[in-house]
C-alpha cells in the first residue's frame, strides 16, 4: 500500500485496537490468563510505532508531505489529513510515549482492577494524540483534541480514592473551559470566512489580513485559541489543574501526559497561531508568558514536599523554555529559536517521562512519594537511582546530556533579541539544578528511614518490564546528548514546516486539483 | 552525516562539539579514577558502622533528625523572595473557584495583550 | 429585529455560565454552569449560519431552488457533534461527583482540598 494510506491507518488501528481490548480481556479470562489482553495492547502500540517509522521515512527521508482525503472528498470541502514535518514530530512523540507507557504498565499495573478499561482508555488516548497531529481540518482537530481530553480525565481518576477523584474533577472543569474557548474560536472563524479546512482558512485569513490588517474578530479568535490550547500545555496562569492532576494519576499515565499530551498541545497551539494567523509579531505573548511560566514553575518547585508535584511544577517550568524558544524565533532569531524550542520539546518528552517512571518505581516499592518519608533508597534500587540521576542532569542542562544541546540553542536565540532574556534563562536553569539536587538528595541519598526499612524487609522485586523503558529513555538522553544531530534530523524539517505557510497550503489544495 | 557535521554542532557564529567534549569529560573521569585507585592502594578503605553514621558527640542520633525537612530545604530562598511567594502560594491553594478565577483572568490578560500588541 | 436577539442571548448565557463556575460553592451547580456555558456557544454557532427568511436545510421539492434558500447546515452539524462531546463531559463529571460524595461526604469544593500547595 502506498504511504499515504498509512496516515489514516495510524489513527484507526489504535482506535479499533482499543475497543477490542476489553474483548481480549474477556477472552483471556475464559482461557485463564490475563496476559492475552496485555500483549494485545502491546501489539497494537508496536504496530502504530512501525507505521510511524514508515511515514517518517517518507516525510523526513524524502521530504514529501503526505495527504489523504477521507471518503474521497477532496479538500477544501472534505476532511483531509496532512502530514508535514511538524505533524510527524508530534505524532511520533505521541505514539512512542504510548508504547513506553504500555510496556511500563505491564509491570506496574499487575495488581490493578479494571485493567480492561485502563488499556482501552490508554489506546484511545494515543489515537486522539495521533489524530490531532495528522489532521488538516480544524473542527476535526477539535474533536480529536476532545477525545484526548476525555480519556485523560478518566485515566486521572483511575485509583478512585479521594485524591484521584479531586484531581480528575479539577482537570475536567478547567479542561471543559478550554473546550468552550476553542469551539467559540472555531465558530468566530467560520462566521468570518465560511470554511473549516486549515489550508483554506490560512489562505482566506491571509487575504483579509493583507487587505485590512488584523480585524477584531480575528484578534478575538486568536486569543481564544491561545487560551484554549494553553490550558492543556500548562502555560501560566492556565496551569492550575496540572500539579493536582499529575500528582493524583498513576505514574505511567502521568508520563504519557508529560510526554504526549503536552507535546500535542504545543503542536495544536503553534499550528493554529502560526498557520492560521501567520502572525510573527504576536510572538511577544509567547515570550512573556513563557518567562512567567519558567519563573513561577521553578519557584514553586523549590518548596514542594511531594516528589510527583515537584516534577509537575518542573514540567511547567520547562514548558516556559519551549514557549520562549518559539517566541524569540518569531521575534528576531528566526529558525534558530524555533529549532531550539522544538528540540527542547522533544527532549522534554524524553526526560520528563523518564522522571515520572522513576517516581512510579518508588510508589511501587515504598508506597509513597512524600519526600519527608523517603531516604536512602540508592542501596535498594541502583538502576532507578542511576536513571533518575541521568534524567535530573539532563533536565538541568548539564553537557553530555540532551538538555544541554537544546538549552544552548535557546540561549543563543534569546541572545539575538535581548541579553536580559538569556540571563533569566540561565538563572532559572541553575534553580532547576537546585531543586533536582534536593529531590535526589532527599529521596535517594542519606540514611534509610522507617518506611524504607519496612519496604526493604518486604523485599518486593521490581519487575523487569518496568525497568526496560526507563533504561531505554536514559540511553536516548545520553545518545541525543553526544550526537544532537540525530535529534536535529527530525526537528529541522519540523521547524521549517512550522514557519512556512505557503508550501503547506500548496500541497493540500493542489492535491485536490 | 559526514565527519565534520558529527564533530561540531554549528549555528550562527557559535559551535559546540559534543563528541570532543564527551571524550574530554571521559578522559578527566578516567584520570580521577586512576587517582582513586592509587589512593586506595596506598591506604585501603575500611568502612565501619561508626564511620558511616552521623556523629552526635557520643549521643544516639535518630536518622530522622539528620535529614533536612523537604519544605525547609531551601528556606533562605523563601525568606528572600517572600513577596513573590505571598502572591503565588495562595494561588495554588486547592480551591476550585480560585483556580477558575486564575484561568478567567488568564483569558483576559491574553485578550488585552493581543489587542494592545496588534490593534 | 427578532433575528438579532440571538447574539445578546448567547452572550448572556456565557456570562451566567461563567458566574456559576466562579461563584457557586457546590459541585453540581458548577456542572450546571458548564452546561449553560456550552449551550451559549452552541446558540452562537447556530445563529452564525442563520439567514433571514431561510428555510430548514432539508432536501424536499425541486433541486434547482435549494441552494439559495435554506440556512447554513454546516454549523448545525458542528453543534450536533459538540452536543455529543458535551454530553460525555457532563456524564463523566456527574459520575465523578457521585464518587466524590461517597469518599468525601460533601459537595463543597472548598472542603475538598487534599491536593494543595
Amino acid at each position: 500500500m502506498i504511504v499515504d494510506d498509512l496516515t489514516i491507518l495510524a489513527i484507526v488501528v489504535p482506535l479499533i485496537g482499543g475497543f477490542l481490548t476489553p474483548l481480549m480481556g474477556m477472552l483471556g479470562r475464559k482461557v485463564g490468563s490475563p496476559k492475552v489482553r496485555d500483549y494485545f495492547a502491546l501489539l497494537v502500540s508496536i504496530v502504530t510505532v512501525v507505521f510511524m517509522f514508515y511515514i517518517g521515512k517518507a516525510v523526513i527521508g524524502q521530504g514529501q508531505m503526505l495527504t489523504y482525503s477521507l471518503a474521497g472528498r477532496l479538500a477544501p470541502w472534505g476532511i483531509n489529513l496532512a502530514v508535514d514535518g511538524f505533524a510527524f514530530l508530534a505524532g511520533l512523540v505521541g505514539s512512542s510515549v504510548t508504547l513506553v507507557a504500555v510496556v511500563y504498565s505491564l509491570g506496574f499495573m499487575e495488581q490493578g482492577h479494571g485493567l480492561d478499561k485502563y488499556y482501552l482508555l490508554l489506546l484511545i488516548l494515543s489515537a486522539g494524540m495521533i489524530g490531532v497531529s495528522f489532521t488538516g481540518d480544524i473542527f476535526n482537530l477539535y474533536v480529536f483534541f476532545e477525545i484526548m481530553s476525555l480519556t485523560s480525565y478518566g485515566l486521572v481518576a483511575y485509583y478512585r480514592d479521594g485524591k484521584a477523584l479531586e484531581g480528575a474533577f479539577k482537570y475536567l472543569v478547567i479542561g471543559a473551559l478550554g473546550t468552550v474557548a476553542i469551539l467559540l474560536g472555531i465558530g468566530v472563524l467560520y462566521g468570518m470566512v465560511g470554511t473549516l479546512n486549515i489550508a483554506d482558512l490560512s489562505v482566506r485569513l491571509g487575504a483579509i489580513q493583507a487587505a485590512s490588517g488584523f480585524t477584531s474578530p480575528m484578534m478575538f479568535a486568536l486569543g481564544l485559541f491561545i487560551a484554549g490550547f494553553g490550558i492543556k500545555i500548562g502555560m501560566i496562569p492556565l496551569h492550575v489543574w496540572l500539579p493536582d492532576a499529575y500528582q493524583a494519576a498513576p505514574s505511567s499515565i502521568t508520563a504519557a501526559f508529560a510526554g504526549g499530551t503536552a507535546v500535542v498541545g504545543v503542536y495544536a497551539l503553534l499550528r493554529s497561531t502560526f498557520m492560521l494567523f501567520g502572525a510573527v509579531d504576536m510572538s511577544t505573548i509567547f515570550v512573556f508568558l513563557g518567562f512567567v511560566s519558567m519563573i513561577v514553575g521553578a519557584f514553586m518547585a523549590l518548596v514542594q514536599t511531594d516528589l510527583k508535584r515537584l516534577l509537575a511544577y518542573s514540567g511547567v517550568s520547562q514548558m516556559g523554555y519551549i514557549l520562549v524558544g518559539v517566541g524569540v524565533g518569531g521575534l528576531g532569531a528566526g529558525l534558530i529559536g524555533v529549532e531550539g524550542g522544538l528540540f527542547h520539546m522533544l527532549n522534554n518528552a524524553i526526560y520528563k517521562s523518564l522522571l515520572f517512571l522513576c517516581a512510579g518505581v518508588i510508589v511501587y516499592k515504598v508506597g509513597t512519594t512524600d519526600m519527608d518519608k523517603l531516604g536512602g533508597l540508592s542501596s535498594e534500587m541502583p538502576v532507578t537511582t542511576l536513571t533518575f540521576l541521568i534524567g535530573a542532569l539532563a533536565i538541568a542542562g548539564i553537557p553530555f546530556f540532551n538538555g544541554f544541546a537544546s538549552k544552548l540553542q535557546i540561549y543563543f536565540a534569546t541572545l539575538q533579541v535581548n541579553p536580559l532574556f538569556t540571563i533569566i534563562s540561565v538563572v532559572i536553569s541553575a534553580l532547576t539544578l537546585a531543586y533536582f539536587l534536593k529531590a535526589l538528595g532527599e529521596v535517594f541519598l542519606g540514611q534509610p528511614t522507617e518506611e524504607v526499612k519496612e519496604s526493604i524487609a518486604e523485599s518486593k522485586s521490581i519487575p523487569k518490564k518496568m525497568l526496560i523503558p526507563m533504561v531505554f529513555l536514559a540511553f536516548l538522553c545520553v545518545l541525543l546528548g553526544v550526537l544532537p544531530q540525530l535529534g536535529l534530523e527530525i526537528v529541522e524539517p519540523a521547524s521549517e514546516a512550522l514557519l512556512s505557510r505557503v508550501e503547506y497550503v500548496e500541497e493540500v489544495l493542489h492535491a485536490a486539483i | 552525516m559526514d565527519l565534520s557535521a558529527v564533530l561540531q554542532f554549528q549555528f550562527l557564529d557559535a559551535y559546540w562539539g559534543p563528541v570532543v567534549a564527551t571524550f574530554a569529560m571521559l578522559f578527566g573521569a578516567f584520570i580521577a579514577w586512576l587517582f582513586l585507585k592509587g589512593s586506595r592502594r596506598m591506604a585501603p578503605s575500611s568502612p565501619s558502622m561508626e564511620k558511616e553514621r552521623t556523629y552526635g558527640c557520643g549521643e544516639i542520633v535518630k536518622s530522622s533528625e539528620t535529614q533536612a525537612d523537604a519544605e525547609k530545604f531551601y528556606s533562605p530562598i523563601k525568606e528572600v523572595f517572600g513577596g513573590l511567594y505571598d502572591y503565588i502560594r495562595p494561588g495554588h491553594s486547592g480551591r476550585l473557584n480560585t483556580y477558575l478565577l486564575w484561568v478567567i483572568s488568564g483569558f483576559v490578560v491574553i485578550m488585552l495583550w493581543i489587542i494592545v500588541q496588534l490593534g | 429585529m427578532i433575528a438579532s436577539l440571538h447574539y445578546p442571548i448567547a452572550i448572556l448565557m456565557f456570562v451566567v455560565g461563567i458566574y456559576c463556575l466562579l461563584f457557586r460553592r457546590n459541585l453540581i451547580k458548577m456542572v450546571m454552569g458548564l452546561g449553560i456555558l456550552t449551550n451559549g456557544v452552541h446558540l452562537f454557532l447556530v445563529s452564525v449560519g442563520y439567514r433571514i427568511g431561510g428555510a430548514a436545510p432539508i432536501l424536499t421539492g425541486g433541486l434547482n431552488q435549494f441552494a439559495g434558500a435554506p440556512v447554513d447546515p454546516l454549523p448545525q452539524v458542528l453543534v450536533l457533534t459538540s452536543i455529543v462531546i458535551d454530553i460525555s463531559i457532563v456524564a463523566l463529571a456527574l459520575s465523578l461527583i457521585i464518587y466524590i460524595y461517597r469518599e468525601h461526604g460533601t459537595l463543597n469544593p472548598d472542603k475538598i482540598r487534599e491536593l494543595r500547595g
